[in-house]
C-alpha cells in the first residue's frame, strides 16, 4: 500500500534514522528463517557424516574403477534375446504400466476433487481424501506389490494394482493442487445461473483441467516405466523379471542386453510424452483457429444457416479429439488382453484380501529389531549422503545449462543435453551396475542415487535459474555491474528459495529409493524386507513398512517446513 | 554512418551553455524484418536539464534510453556521452561508463527477496570488484552511504525489510536511491511511474525534480502522461515509430501547444489522417 505521506526532504547530511546499527542485517527474529538456516546446516552436516560413514571417499571410487574394467569385460558380447520375445517382453512391460497408470487417473480424480478446497464436500471428506493421498504416497509400490503377488499370485495383476494404487499419492496431489489453482470465475458463473453443486463442478471443471489431467498422467507413466523393472525383481512379469532372472544367474551379457533395452524404452516414452504434453498443455497467446486439409475433407459446406448447424463442424480440433479417444480405448483393450486380467481373477483375488491381510499382522521383528533399526539407518544415510553428493555436482551443472546465465549458446545446450541423458537412465540400472562394480552395499546404493539426484536437481536448477525475473538483471547490467556480479546478486538469490525447496523435494524421494534400491543389494533396509517376504516373515515386513512411513512422514513434513520457511 | 563528432564537438557554442551531456547522431536501429525501433534520430541533451520523451508505446522511448547507457547498440549512427563515443565500447569500458549513469525502470528492477538495504548497496557494484551475495559483503562506507540514500528518499526505517514486502511507489524510490548510489551524472529513467498510482507517481515526479536541480543531475525519462511531463520537462521530445517528431523547450509553452502535443502523442499511429483533422478541430474550436 502506498502511504500518502509527503516524501522525506532531500538533504544529504548525517541523519537520525541512519546510526550505525542500521548498518548490520538485522536478524529480525523470524524464527522461521533462523531455524530453517539450522536445520539446513544440521542436514548438510549428517550428509558429510553419511558418506563418510558409508566409507564413500575417492580411493574407494577409483579402486573400484577396476572391477568396472572387468564388468564391462564380462557384459561383451551382448546378449539379446530373439526379437519376437524380445517384442513381447516390451509389450507386456508397457501394457502393465500402462494399465496401472490409468487405474491411477481414475480412482485420482475422485480424491482430488473431495480433496480440493473448491470442489471438496466438507472438512471431514477434504481431510480423508488428503490422509488418503499421504498414505498412498508413503506406503512404497514395492511393498504394496509382496503384499498382492501373495493374494494374485505372481504376475502382472499385483504390479498394475501396486503401482495404480501407489501412483494416487503422487497425481491425486498435483491434480488437487491444479484444481485449486483453477480461475473460480466459471464456477462461480455456473452457480449465479441457479446451478447445483455438482453442476458448478461438471460444468466448469473437467475440460479446464484435461490438459493437466493428460499431462500429469503421461509424467507418472514415465515413472512407473521405471518403476516396472523393480517390480520384476519380485515376480511381477514384464521387463524386470527377465532382467533379475539373468543376473541372478550372473548372465550379464542378458541382463546388460535388457537394461539397454530398458534405457532405449526410457527414453523413447520421454521423448514421445514430452511431445504429448507440449502438444497439449495451454500455450502463451492460445492457439489460433487453422483450417487444414482435414477441415476441407470433413467439414463440406453444408446447406443450412450457420443458425442451424446444431452440431460442431469435422475440424482438425474434432477429428484429434476422437482420434485420441480411440486410441486411448484401443491400447487399453490391447493391454487388458495382453495382461490377461479377467473379472474372476480380480474378484477371486479380493476376496481372498483379508485372509492375506491377517498374515501382516500383528506387525513384529520376528527377534531380528537390531538388524532392522540398524538397516533403516543405513537407508537413511544413503539418502542423505547420495541428496549430498547429487547436489554438489547438480550445482555447477545446473548453472551452466540456464540458458541466462552461460553466454555460449554450445555450453547451455550441451549440458541440457548432458542431464537429458542422466536423467535417462533409471535408478535401478544404476543401482545394479554399482552392485557389480563396487559390490553388496550402502556405496553402490548412494552412487546410483546420487547420479540419480544429478539428472533431477540440475535440471530443476537451470529451470529455477532461467524462470528468474529479468528486470534486476538488467538493472544490474546498467549500472555497471559485471556478469559474475548479477549472477549473484540478481540471479542466484532470487533462485535460491527454489533451489533449497528442490534439494529438500530431492531428499523426500531418495528416501523412498534408497528402500527400493535395497532389494537389488545396494544397501540399506530394502534387501531386509525382500527377504522377509521370501521366507514369509509377513509380520516383519509390516514392521520395516511401518517404520518406513514414518521416517518418509518425518522427512516429507520436515521438507514441507523448510520448503516454505525459506520463502 | 554519419560524421562523427571529435571528442570537443562544439559545433554550437552559442546554443548551449556547456558540452550536451549525450548527443545522438543520425541513430537507427534496426531490429530486422523491417522493424525500426529508431530511426535517424539526432539530439544533443544539455547538462543539468531533463528532457521527457513522450510518446505511444512501441514509439521507441525506451529504445532510445537503452542507447543512452550502450544496454542497446544501434544499428547506424553514434551515440555520446560527454563526447565519448559509445561504438565499441565493451566489456570494463562500458562497464565504468555505465556506472556513471543511473537507470530506473518501469519495474523497479529490484531483487524481491534481497532486504531494502542490499538492494541499494547494488549500486555500488559497478566500482567494487568481484561477485557479493549478503549485506557483510559490502564494505561499510558503502552501507553507510547506502542508507543515507535510503534516508534522503525516506526509506532509512525500512532498510531491513524485503524489497518485496514495499509498495510500488517505495520500491521506485529504492530504485532511485540505487541509482544515487552510483553517484550518477546522467540518470534515465524508463515509465518510472507507469505502474504507480496517482499520489505515487507525484511523489517519484517530484524527487526526480529535487533530485536534478540539488545534484545538477541530467535527467532523462521517458514517460507517456501529457501532464506529467509538462509538470516536470525543461524540454519534451516526441516520438513516433522511432523518429522525432516535435522536440520543445517547455519555458513559456502555451495552451495551445501542449494540446497539441498531446494529440500528437495520444493518437494511434493508424489513424494519422483522422488524428490530423481532430487536432485541427480542436485547434479550430479552441481559438
Amino acid at each position: 500500500m502506498s502511504t500518502a505521506a509527503p516524501v522525506a526532504p532531500v538533504t544529504p547530511g548525517p541523519s537520525t534514522a541512519a546510526d550505525e546499527r542500521l548498518l548490520r542485517p538485522i536478524r529480525r527474529p523470524s524464527a522461521g528463517t533462523a531455524g530453517a538456516t539450522l536445520v539446513m546446516a544440521i542436514l548438510v552436516g549428517l550428509g558429510v557424516w553419511s558418506v563418510i560413514d558409508l566409507g564413500i571417499d575417492l580411493p574407494t571410487i577409483l579402486g573400484s574403477l577396476g572391477s568396472a574394467v572387468a564388468f564391462v569385460g564380462r557384459m561383451f558380447p551382448l546378449d539379446f534375446p530373439p526379437l519376437p520375445d524380445l517384442a513381447g517382453m516390451i509389450a507386456e512391460t508397457l501394457a502393465i504400466v500402462f494399465l496401472a497408470t490409468l487405474l491411477a487417473v481414475a480412482l485420482s480424480v475422485p480424491v482430488s476433487l473431495a480433496a480440493a478446497r473448491a470442489t471438496t464436500r466438507g472438512r471431514i471428506t477434504r481431510g480423508a481424501a488428503r490422509t488418503l493421498i499421504v498414505l498412498a504416497r508413503a506406503v512404497p509400490d514395492l511393498v504394496l506389490a509382496i503384499v498382492l503377488l501373495r493374494v494374485f499370485g505372481l504376475g502382472p495383476v499385483a504390479g498394475i494394482l501396486a503401482m495404480g494404487l501407489h501412483s494416487v499419492g503422487m497425481i491425486g496431489k498435483l491434480y488437487a493442487d491444479a484444481i485449486e489453482e483453477l480461475d473460480d470465475s466459471p464456477r462461480q458463473a455456473v452457480e449465479t445461473v441457479g446451478g447445483t453443486r455438482s453442476q458448478q463442478i461438471w460444468s466448469a471443471i473437467p475440460m479446464a483441467l484435461l490438459p493437466q489431467v493428460i499431462a500429469t498422467g503421461l509424467h507418472r507413466f514415465d515413472i512407473n516405466l521405471r518403476t516396472s523393472v523393480l517390480l520384476g525383481y519380485v515376480g511381477v512379469g514384464g521387463i524386470g523379471l527377465e532382467i533379475a532372472d539373468a543376473l541372478r544367474s550372473l548372465d550379464y551379457q542378458r541382463g546388460m542386453a535388457l537394461a539397454l533395452v530398458v534405457l532405449a524404452l526410457c527414453i523413447v516414452v520421454e521423448l514421445v510424452s514430452g511431445g504429448i504434453r507440449a502438444a497439449i498443455l495451454p500455450r502463451p497467446g492460445g492457439r489460433s483457429a487453422r483450417t487444414g486439409w482435414i477441415d476441407r475433407l470433413l467439414d463440406r459446406p453444408t446447406a443450412r444457416p450457420a443458425t442451424e448447424q446444431i452440431h460442431a463442424p469435422w475440424s482438425v480440433d474434432r477429428f484429434r479429439r476422437v482420434l485420441s479417444v480411440a486410441v486411448l480405448v484401443v491400447v487399453t483393450a490391447g493391454s487388458l488382453w495382453k495382461v490377461d486380467l479377467d473379472a474372476a481373477t480380480l474378484l477371486g483375488g479380493i476376496a481372498e484380501i483379508p485372509s492375506t491381510v491377517q498374515l501382516f499382522l500383528p506387525p513384529g521383528f520376528g527377534g531380528s529389531a537390531g538388524t532392522v533399526f540398524a538397516d533403516l539407518l543405513v537407508t537413511v544415510q544413503i539418502a542423505l549422503a547420495a541428496t549430498l553428493l547429487g547436489g554438489i555436482l547438480a550445482l555447477p551443472i545446473g548453472i551452466l545449462a540456464a540458458r541466462n546465465v552461460v553466454a555460449g549458446r554450445a555450453v547451455h545446450t550441451g549440458f541440457r543435453l548432458l542431464i537429458v541423458i542422466i536423467r535417462g537412465i533409471p535408478e535401478l540400472i544404476l543401482a545394479i551396475i554399482f552392485v557389480v562394480i563396487s559390490g553388496l552395499g550402502g556405496v553402490a546404493g548412494t552412487l546410483a542415487l546420487a547420479l540419480g539426484a544429478v539428472g533431477l536437481l540440475s535440471k530443476l536448477i537451470a529451470d529455477s535459474l532461467e524462470e528468474t525475473d529479468p528486470r534486476p538483471q538488467e538493472a544490474l547490467r546498467a549500472l555497471g555491474a559485471s556478469a559474475p556480479q548479477v549472477f549473484l546478486a540478481a540471479t542466484l538469490r532470487q533462485a535460491a528459495p527454489a533451489v533449497v525447496a528442490h534439494t529438500m523435494y530431492l531428499l523426500d524421494t531418495n528416501i523412498r529409493s534408497a528402500t527400493l534400491l535395497g532389494v537389488v543389494g545396494a544397501g540399506g533396509i530394502g534387501f531386509l524386507l525382500l527377504n522377509a517376504a521370501r521366507i514369509n516373515q509377513f509380520e516383519v515386513v509390516t514392521a520395516i513398512v511401518l517404520l518406513m512411513v514414518g521416517v518418509v512422514l518425518v522427512v516429507e513434513a520436515l521438507s514441507m517446513w523448510l520448503r516454505h520457511a525459506v520463502r | 554512418m554519419t560524421s562523427s563528432p571529435g571528442p570537443h564537438p562544439r559545433t554550437t557554442p552559442a546554443a548551449l551553455p556547456a558540452d550536451p551531456a549525450l548527443t545522438l547522431r543520425g541513430v537507427t536501429k534496426d531490429f530486422g524484418k523491417g522493424v525500426k525501433g529508431l530511426d535517424d534520430v539526432d539530439l544533443d541533451l544539455a547538462q543539468g536539464s531533463i528532457t521527457v520523451l513522450l510518446g505511444l508505446s512501441g514509439s521507441g522511448k525506451s529504445t532510445l534510453l537503452r542507447h543512452l547507457n550502450g544496454l542497446h547498440t544501434p544499428t547506424h549512427g553514434t551515440v555520446s556521452v560527454f563526447g565519448e563515443s559509445l561504438r565499441g565500447l565493451s566489456g570494463p569500458r562500458l562497464r565504468t561508463l555505465r556506472r556513471g549513469i543511473g537507470m530506473i525502470f518501469q519495474d523497479y528492477g529490484l531483487v524481491g527477496p534481497m532486504s531494502v538495504l542490499e538492494n541499494v548497496c547494488t549500486g555500488a557494484l559497478g566500482e567494487l570488484r568481484g561477485p557479493r551475495i549478503g549485506l557483510l559483503m559490502y564494505p561499510k562506507r558503502v552501507r553507510r552511504e547506502a542508507l543515507q540514500h535510503l534516508d534522503r528518499v525516506g526509506l532509512a526505517d525500512r532498510a531491513h525489510q524485503r524489497a518485496d514486502t514495499l509498495s510500488g511507489g517505495q520500491q521506485q524510490r529504492v530504485a532511485i536511491a540505487r541509482a544515487l548510489l552510483q553517484h550518477p551524472r546522467i540518470l534515465l529513467a524508463d515509465e518510472p511511474v507507469a505502474s504507480l498510482d496517482p499520489v505515487s507517481a507525484a511523489q517519484i515526479i517530484d524527487l526526480l525534480r529535487r533530485i536534478s536541480e540539488e545534484d545538477g543531475l541530467t535527467i532523462v525519462t521517458a514517460l507517456h502522461q501529457v501532464e506529467l511531463a509538462l509538470d516536470l520537462a525543461d524540454r519534451v521530445v516526441g516520438l513516433r515509430s522511432g523518429k522525432v517528431v516535435f522536440d520543445r523547450q517547455t519555458a513559456g509553452m502555451s495552451a495551445r501547444d501542449a494540446a497539441e502535443i498531446y494529440e500528437s502523442v495520444a493518437t494511434p499511429t493508424t489513424q494519422e489522417l483522422e488524428a490530423l483533422t481532430d487536432m485541427h478541430s480542436a485547434a479550430a474550436s479552441s481559438s
